[in-house]
């Protein structure tokens, strides 16, 4: 019994009766294909999403966009931390998400890529935090998933490395690729709170914001 | 009779006037045997001189010409206004220690003399009574070697009078006051020569008789001003008094009984030092950015640092953090013995932002707005002013040009211009710098044309291109010389 509550208490066993009332609101991915597949319909606060994808161009930032542009309407910053490239403005502006809300930072090394995130997340001034992360420590990921939690801030990490299979504590883990010019794959591999499920197809078109004209 | 409005002690205050007698001649260092006059700041005309000064002969008012005659050897000085004023300030912070509320006086200021205003009413229990608050500034000055003729009054005028007219006592007895201000004779009123010349014609030479007649009567006979006046003396009229203020600086010093020689040893005093200063802020209700430290070496010279916040910022926690974070990245130059912290600059607190934003979308979430000093604060206290940058669009229409980056401090004087979204597809990630490819093989869309920039050195005129490539959605643009350049993803 005492080992029951101790494991409980280090938060090694995930309750499903926790998460079966979110606390706070999901937002709409924008996407109704994916919102049917995310548990609470949504993009959900307090939780760690690592997004996987082979190179650039494959869908993978067009995937939260519509979320972004719902929360830069917050007056609160989305911090994008360690991009690969320059988030282009124009492109950003089309999409609906209000440029001037953008803090970049780049770090020196993925430590303080770590903990530019954390901060942000913790700070409870960040309505969203994106990292791009050159390694993937599971200590980490669990830091970050606990900010997230504590302060019920989006997180959304490109990890630069191979999906790990021995699991993850981040609540979301999901892989991106492009069928089409704007067709996106989506496969599940976990999902906090369901089952993973069959890889199914995004129509980018589906949402107001259509890549290729 | 007039001065009946006035009995009221509960609303008396009382003042402490002190008036400091030829206060410019004797802040100049002279020796007493020399003969020193002090000349009229424009005309040449004397204001005020020393006793050896006196017995050659010169008095108030003479001619330059006529004393240099009088006595060759005389020394002269011309008064400067602004010293005058600087030195009133200076003695305005001496006496901040009995009052606080200290009134520069300068009145006066023209004859090289000046006096103070101290609020006295509500000293009192602290110094113990009047007298005692009374022989404790005179012991004061006396001290600094100071003349300086003190009264006590119930309003700020009445101290003045009497101050002036050297005829004070540390009593705040309402019939005493009145008795002494009764008997000053009217040249020692500060009326000018016309309207003392014409009382005297009425037959009143001491201020007890002024205040017998009717005032209304004195005000269309004489002049108005004069009601004024006696309605400051008797306090039915407030005497706005120009209060002094203290610089503001915070200063604050740490000595070490040992030598710290790592910086992480600095932070535990700094920490007690910034508590201090975070209390000195939330009193005044100010926040800073600029916080200076001063390390004290064995041998100098001392080491100083600077450290700035891009917002402002008053809690212990955050100021901490701050310096933590700028510490890491320093190195010792040598042992410390003692560590100084100032701060100089200050900014008022802007008013709390009781700002909540509900969501539009939710109407149940509240987020609290602003106030992101602490993590903006953070990031830039351990990262370099380039890696934290803000974003935002331009109306250029050339890619590399259609954005800009500017640093948190920019950020502050930013206002953000509302650009007019382009409808053409762009992507979502644009490279620093276009990289060379090979020709594409499957295009999606495109040519578009942008050719701008006519007007300054980076004209372009380019081809763009959506392309697709092994699942990748990629911009890439031929140049004028048929070379083909990868520029975006669309992410």
């Amino acid at each position: 019994m005492a080992s029951l509550e101790q494991v409980l208490q280090q938060g090694q066993v995930w309750q499903a009766q926790q998460h079966l009332h979110p606390q706070h609101q999901t937002i709409s991915s924008g996407y109704a294909a994916l919102d049917e597949r995310l548990p609470n319909g949504g993009w959900q606060p307090g939780q760690v999403c690592e997004i996987y994808h082979q190179g650039g161009g494959v869908g993978e930032l067009s995937i939260v966009i519509p979320a972004l542009a719902k929360l830069s309407q917050q007056a609160r910053w989305l911090l994008w931390v360690a991009p690969p490239a320059i988030p282009y403005a124009p492109a950003l502006e089309l999409a609906g998400v209000r440029s001037e809300r953008i803090l970049m930072v780049h770090p020196r090394s993925y430590k303080e890529a770590v903990w530019c995130m954390e901060e942000g997340l913790k700070s409870g001034h960040c309505s969203a935090v994106l990292g791009w992360l050159q390694e993937w420590d599971k200590q980490h990921i669990r830091r970050l998933q606990i900010a997230a939690a504590d302060h019920h801030s989006h997180c959304w990490l490109w990890p630069q490395t191979g999906l790990d299979t021995s699991g993850s504590p981040a609540a979301l883990r999901l892989e991106v690729a492009r069928q089409q010019a704007d067709t996106l794959q989506v496969t599940f591999h976990k999902r906090r709170g369901s089952w993973p499920c069959e890889p199914f197809n995004l129509h980018l078109s589906d949402h107001g914001y259509a890549l290729a004209g | 009779m007039a001065m009946r409005s006035q009995a009221n002690p509960q609303k008396a205050q009382g003042w402490l006037y002190l008036y400091f007698p030829s206060f410019y001649r004797h802040s100049l260092l002279s020796l007493a045997s020399e003969p020193l006059a002090i000349l009229h700041g424009q005309g040449h005309h004397i204001i005020d001189h020393n006793t050896s000064a006196q017995k050659a002969g010169i008095t108030l008012d003479m001619p330059l010409a006529s004393a240099l005659y009088c006595c060759p050897n005389l020394i002269t000085h011309t008064l400067d206004s602004s010293r005058l004023q600087h030195l009133l300030q200076q003695r305005a912070l001496w006496a901040y220690q009995f009052s606080a509320q200290v009134s520069p006086d300068t009145q006066y200021a023209e004859q090289g003399n000046a006096g103070l205003w101290l609020e006295a009413g509500s000293m009192l229990r602290l110094f113990g009574g009047l007298e005692a608050f009374w022989q404790h500034i005179e012991h004061a000055c006396r001290q600094q070697e100071w003349p300086v003729q003190l009264a006590a009054g119930l309003t700020p005028l009445a101290a003045r009078l009497l101050a002036r007219a050297n005829k004070g006592f540390p009593s705040l007895e309402h019939i005493a006051i009145n008795n002494a201000l009764q008997t000053l004779p009217l040249r020692q009123l500060d009326f000018n020569a016309a309207d003392t010349l014409a009382l005297q014609r009425l037959g009143i030479n001491t201020l007890g008789e002024l205040m017998r007649l009717p005032l209304a009567e004195l005000g269309r006979r004489i002049n108005p001003h004069l009601i004024h006046t006696l309605q400051q003396l008797s306090g039915s009229k407030k005497h706005s008094l120009m209060q002094f203020k203290p610089p503001l600086n915070f200063h604050e010093n740490a000595l070490f009984m040992y030598e710290v020689e790592h910086r992480n040893g600095l932070l535990f005093p700094l920490s007690r030092l910034l508590e201090s200063l975070s209390g000195f802020l939330h009193h005044r209700q100010l926040s800073t950015r600029w916080l200076k430290l001063r390390l004290q070496h064995a041998e100098p010279p001392d080491t100083y640092w600077q450290f700035e916040l891009v917002r402002p910022e008053y809690r212990h926690s955050e100021l901490l953090n701050v310096c933590r974070y700028q510490l890491e990245r320093k190195n010792l130059r040598a042992p410390v013995r003692e560590l100084h912290l100032s701060v100089t600059r200050f900014l008022d607190r802007e008013a709390e932002q009781g700002g909540c934003l509900q969501d539009a979308d939710t109407q149940a979430t509240v987020y609290q707005v602003r106030d992101d000093a602490a993590l903006l604060n953070r990031l830039q206290a351990r990262l370099d002013e380039e890696q934290v940058q803000c974003l935002t669009a331009t109306a250029d229409p050339r890619p590399e040009k259609a954005w800009q980056t500017y640093s948190l401090r920019q950020a502050q004087h930013k206002t953000t211009n509302l650009i007019q979204a382009r409808q053409a597809k762009r992507p979502l990630w644009l490279l620093p710098k276009p990289h060379p490819c090979p020709p594409p093989e499957q295009i999606l869309h495109g040519p578009e044309r942008i050719a701008s920039g006519w007007w300054d050195d980076h004209a372009i005129r380019r081809d763009y291109y959506q392309v697709l490539c092994c699942q990748q959605l990629i911009w890439v643009f031929r140049d004028d010389q048929g070379q083909w350049f990868v520029h975006g993803y669309f992410g």
